[in-house]
């Protein structure tokens, strides 16, 4: 028991070496002590039964990613996305490369869209890394040191959203466009990725994949209005 | 490629099948397995937090090709559905066996028997291991009047990650050669705990190191010469780094 605790320890001193500190949420950050202070009283990533009984809300795996993204009341404005320990590694991989790259592609568009000025047009949330408190983990289950916060986009619902991309104007899909080339973002030609908030800029929230150099531009496609698709597919040529 | 080495062995036993005086048999079954809970690595009991509906086919394809000799192909489409983890699901690691009557011993046969498994693809958890393996196996059948015991005892290695097991059963078949019989068999899978330790502690089947000793019971009935169908049921009583509780299963055999 001294030992596995010992070498948790390790691990979690090594770990600011491996990361950017400014990827971890600091200390002082009021969302950290809340978080300490819920992972206090019990380990809420055990399971899902633990994690709902320590507040989080609408927890329960996404479909292909397995990837669990909840909201705390006593925390407004933060979303969290985690794994539980009794999930498996996601692709056998520890679940801090997946919130590393998700910070780094965030970063990216952010620093993309400061220098075209398009802040009234984008935004992307701000994420960090939380490292959970070792109390309370139990070695018979792949432990998850780490899950990820981010900011809250305040998003329209689906089928709002859906609306909005009929109404899209051809300048804001050119700077999409852009965005998405430069980035190589993968994956995010699509509305579930870069839904609209209500205060109508469009969010990035899939940073994950990133530096990719096919972009799966046609997936917007069915949700543009017949001159914007025309616009898009002329855009991709 | 691999996973076309059962496809390249079922062509084989049937090009066997149409040589004369060679018998050949096929056996499929429909299993399914549930458990919410798994032994640790110290045998305790823990909850999984994860509910597993494991389900699948198994296929047995076996022939006679010589007067001593039997060849067996197993393969199996399985799927793992997790509550936490999604579904997984592709073809276990096929196994191709040859056993042989060595000779009798105290009124009992004695076989000798030899298991190739033949990876399908790539490690696939809850599904395959993925590699290379052997087993060699000693055999023992008695027969009493309504009853024939059987014993096996066997070795299995395997290349890379999984430890190695040593394999025991005892079983008893009751009333073999009536229309309905009854078999029950005890299995006992000790894993000598030699294998890479597993990155999922919790993993419910296909542990890199388990040990497992299951009950199982099955109930055949021969409708026609040669053809049967049958029904069972299985029991984990007892493990480590494996799921517990036990399943259901059931199919029909012929023999041609």
């Amino acid at each position: 028991m001294f030992f596995r605790n010992a070498f948790l320890l390790f691990l979690l001193f090594l770990m600011p070496l491996e990361g950017k500190n400014g990827d971890f949420l600091p200390k002082n950050h009021p969302v950290h002590r809340k978080l300490d202070q819920l992972f206090a009283k019990e380990r809420p990533l055990l399971s899902l039964k633990t994690l709902r009984r320590a507040g989080f809300q609408k927890a329960r795996p996404r479909k292909f990613t397995h990837l669990i993204v909840t909201r705390h009341p006593e925390i407004p404005g933060y979303i969290f996305k985690l794994y539980l320990d009794a999930q498996r590694f996601p692709h056998g991989e520890a679940e801090n490369n997946f919130w590393k790259r998700r910070i780094q592609g965030a970063k990216k568009i952010r620093r993309l869209i400061a220098k075209k000025r398009w802040e009234k047009i984008f935004k992307v949330p701000r994420k960090w890394i939380y490292k959970t408190p070792t109390n309370g983990i139990d070695s018979d289950y792949p432990i998850k040191l780490t899950l990820l916060v981010e900011e809250d986009m305040d998003l329209l619902s689906p089928q709002k959203n859906q609306k909005r991309w009929k109404k899209i104007s051809p300048q804001k899909l050119r700077a999409l466009h852009t965005i998405l080339t430069k980035i190589g973002l993968r994956d995010c030609a699509k509305p579930d990725n870069i839904p609209f908030s209500r205060d109508g800029k469009i969010a990035f929230i899939d940073t994950q994949t990133h530096g990719e150099k096919s972009i799966a531009y046609k997936k917007l496609l069915p949700f543009l209005n017949p001159p914007m698709q025309t616009y898009w597919k002329k855009l991709n040529r | 490629m691999r996973r076309f080495f059962s496809l390249f062995f079922v062509c084989i036993i049937t090009f066997l099948s149409t040589l004369e005086g060679i018998s050949i048999g096929v056996q499929v079954d429909g299993f399914q397995y549930r458990t919410h809970h798994f032994w640790n690595k110290h045998g305790k009991l823990r909850p999984a937090h994860n509910n597993l509906n494991f389900s699948g086919l198994d296929v047995w394809l076996s022939t006679r090709v010589l007067c001593n000799l039997q060849l067996d192909l197993w393969t199996a489409w399985q799927n793992a559905d997790e509550s936490l983890n999604g579904t997984s699901r592709g073809f276990a690691d096929p196994e191709l066996s040859a056993t042989s009557q060595l000779t009798q011993v105290c009124g009992g046969d004695l076989f000798a028997q030899g298991v190739l498994v033949i990876p399908a693809g790539r490690q696939r958890e809850m599904i395959r291991y993925g590699c290379w393996g052997g087993e060699f196996d000693l055999l023992y059948r008695y027969a009493l009047p309504y009853c024939r015991l059987f014993t096996r005892l066997g070795f299995r290695g395997y290349s890379g990650k999984p430890s190695d097991l040593i394999r025991g059963t005892l079983g008893a078949d009751f009333w073999p050669d009536s229309p309905l019989s009854l078999c029950t068999s005890l299995q006992l899978d000790y894993g000598l705990f030699n294998g890479r330790r597993d990155k999922h502690p919790n993993a419910l089947l296909y542990n890199t190191n388990f040990r497992l000793l299951n009950l199982e019971g099955v109930l055949r009935y021969t409708f026609w010469k040669g053809c049967s169908f049958h029904g069972g049921g299985f029991y984990h009583l007892w493990g480590e780094n494996i799921g517990n509780n036990g399943g259901f299963f059931g199919g029909v055999s012929c023999v041609f």
